[in-house]
């Protein structure tokens, strides 16, 4: 655990949070995410040879078949809570009452879809990541309702992309349970920012909402994960 | 090999990681307590285990694609007729962005038919579409019964919570059966609308809110499972007739319907694959919550039973 021994592992204080807490963060991410791998080598316990380190820490590389898809989505769903939670601690000034009540339930809905996710993955979910929201203004309410709309319509995009991409049943349900309330949250904020405008020209085409592929997808959560790299190379693409 | 040190480690990052980057602490203080271990312990993709209930298309029940796109189109020719006939009743307020709104959603509807009728040409007859493309001979000529809801034709927010339910029961319906769909093009098509379906249903609800009924949230609370007819049975479960139809035929074309597994989830429904969402996920949430956090299928038999869609179907 060479990598870990580099790094305070006491609790940083709150003000070294930004930088300290974003390198073991890193660190950790990177050392976990060799995906089992370095997990299955960390295992052997003391007494077992160092793990191997993996040839680039920024890299993770989301594993192949139904596990990575399914990570792939964890991924959507931490982006989203992450961001709400950030937004449900500070509400900007300019929010009424009726906002926070919804942004309190989108909070909610974020996190117990994320828990449920997880808790699906067993031991093979995707480390929390430090996401970076800086290209947002969660100062105010047209500059939360926005990064809200971008976030959901890409939520959305992205599971009807992967969705098909399950071959067990089970999944494509439950999954499905998931992406039509995601529908709902997108259709929610764009009303909230502009009213009306629930299935927008940039979100809906010819009656038909859009669609992302994994890689199309991963490529637009990249700002968000910052210096950390997700690969989508080994998912299924049929 | 020792596997709980895994979960140690696993625990640990957790533990670290998410209790600063969520203002819900409880939550995550909560990792590597009891249930969370077992949450971990679990096998990866613990996939028997998250569903305890078969339903059709899940055990090798042969479904052809053409009947489910058929069924599909059969609800929304339903919504398609609706809303016309919404728009014809002139209750919607004059000047107001409900008119645009309706008529957005209208289109929108009118474009899933073309889809899966094919777009009518001169004369209107439609040529192409989904389903024919599938071998199958598209439903036409389905119309909403207006006379089977009270006071629809003069009151607005009638309309309005009809709107509701239709969309409501067009998610719930598409998530039924679009998990069927095998071959990523036709199940990505019916995502595609599943997903429109929602952003209506939000948008309808959301009218409803903004017209005093604060308890219709864009999303599906507890309290929805409750409400009175027309409307209620739309989230509850369960067909009316004790032998559940295994067809369904208008204006000459028959589509098969899979076989009825027994009542589907209702949309209060807190419990997801055994697992107690409210409880069991590594903090408390509530039953709202719980509940709007996923939206349940239903199957065709619940969807064209007489008490929901199938009873508005003329």
């Amino acid at each position: 655990m060479t990598d870990f021994e580099n790094v305070p592992v006491s609790a940083p204080t709150e003000t070294q949070l930004g930088t300290a807490l974003r390198r073991r963060t890193f660190l950790r991410v990177a050392g976990a995410s060799a995906a089992s791998a370095a997990l299955v080598l960390a295992g052997c316990g003391k007494d077992a040879p160092e793990p191997v380190v993996p040839p680039d820490p920024n890299l993770i590389t989301l594993q192949a078949g139904e596990t990575g898809l399914l990570n792939y989505c964890f991924l959507f769903k931490q982006l989203q809570a992450a961001f709400y939670t950030k937004v449900v601690a500070a509400y900007p000034s300019d929010f009424t009452a009726a906002d926070k009540t919804f942004f309190a339930d989108l909070h909610d809905h974020e996190v117990v879809q994320r828990q449920a996710l997880s808790f699906a993955l067993g031991n093979n979910y995707l480390p929390p990541l430090p996401f970076v929201f800086t290209s947002f203004t969660l100062t105010t309410r047209a500059g939360v309702l926005a990064a809200a709309q971008q976030l959901e319509d890409l939520g959305v995009a992205a599971l009807v992309g992967a969705l098909p991409l399950f071959s067990t049943f089970q999944l494509r349900v439950l999954l499905a349970k998931m992406l039509s309330v995601e529908g709902r949250h997108a259709a929610l904020v764009r009303d909230l920012a502009s009213p009306g405008t629930f299935a927008g020209p940039d979100a809906v085409t010819a009656g038909l909402n859009r669609t992302l592929t994994p890689t199309a997808g991963i490529a637009a959560t990249a700002a968000f994960t910052a210096p950390i790299v997700i690969s989508v190379a080994n998912l299924p693409t049929v | 090999m020792n596997f709980f040190q895994i979960i140690d480690q696993l625990a640990e990052v957790d533990a670290d990681l998410l209790g600063r980057f969520d203002s819900r602490r409880a939550v995550f203080n909560a990792l590597g307590t009891g249930a969370k271990r077992t949450a971990m312990a679990a096998t990866p993709l613990f996939v028997s285990a998250l569903f305890n209930k078969a339903y059709a298309g899940e055990t090798g029940i042969k479904t052809d694609a053409k009947d489910v796109l058929n069924y599909a189109l059969a609800l929304e020719l339903l919504e398609a007729d609706f809303y016309a006939q919404l728009i014809a009743a002139g209750q919607i307020p004059a000047g107001t962005p409900a008119v645009a709104a309706i008529n957005k959603i209208k289109t929108h509807e009118d474009q899933h038919v073309d889809l899966l009728a094919g777009a009518a040409g001169m004369g209107g007859t439609r040529t192409g579409g989904a389903v024919r493309a599938n071998g199958g001979t598209p439903f036409s000529g389905i119309r909403f019964n207006a006379s089977a809801i009270p006071n629809f034709g003069t009151s607005y927010d009638t309309q309005l919570l009809v709107a509701q339910v239709l969309e409501d029961t067009g998610v719930r319906a598409y998530k039924g059966r679009a998990p069927e769909l095998l071959g990523t093009e036709l199940l990505t098509v019916a995502l595609k609308i599943h997903s429109m379906e929602a952003r209506h249903a939000a948008h309808v609800r959301y009218m409803r809110y903004n017209r005093g009924v604060t308890t219709s949230k864009p999303w599906i609370t507890v309290a929805d499972s409750a409400l009175p007819n027309p409307a209620g049975p739309a989230y509850k479960n369960g067909i009316t007739p004790a032998t559940a139809p295994t067809s369904f035929t208008y204006g000459g074309v028959t589509i098969a319907l899979p076989p009825y597994a027994g009542p589907s989830p209702r949309e209060d429904n807190t419990t997801q694959s055994g697992v107690d969402i409210r409880t069991q996920l590594g903090a408390t949430y509530s039953a709202d919550d719980a509940a709007a956090s996923f939206d349940e299928y239903l199957q065709a038999a619940e969807v064209l039973d007489a008490m929901r869609a199938g009873g508005l179907v003329m």
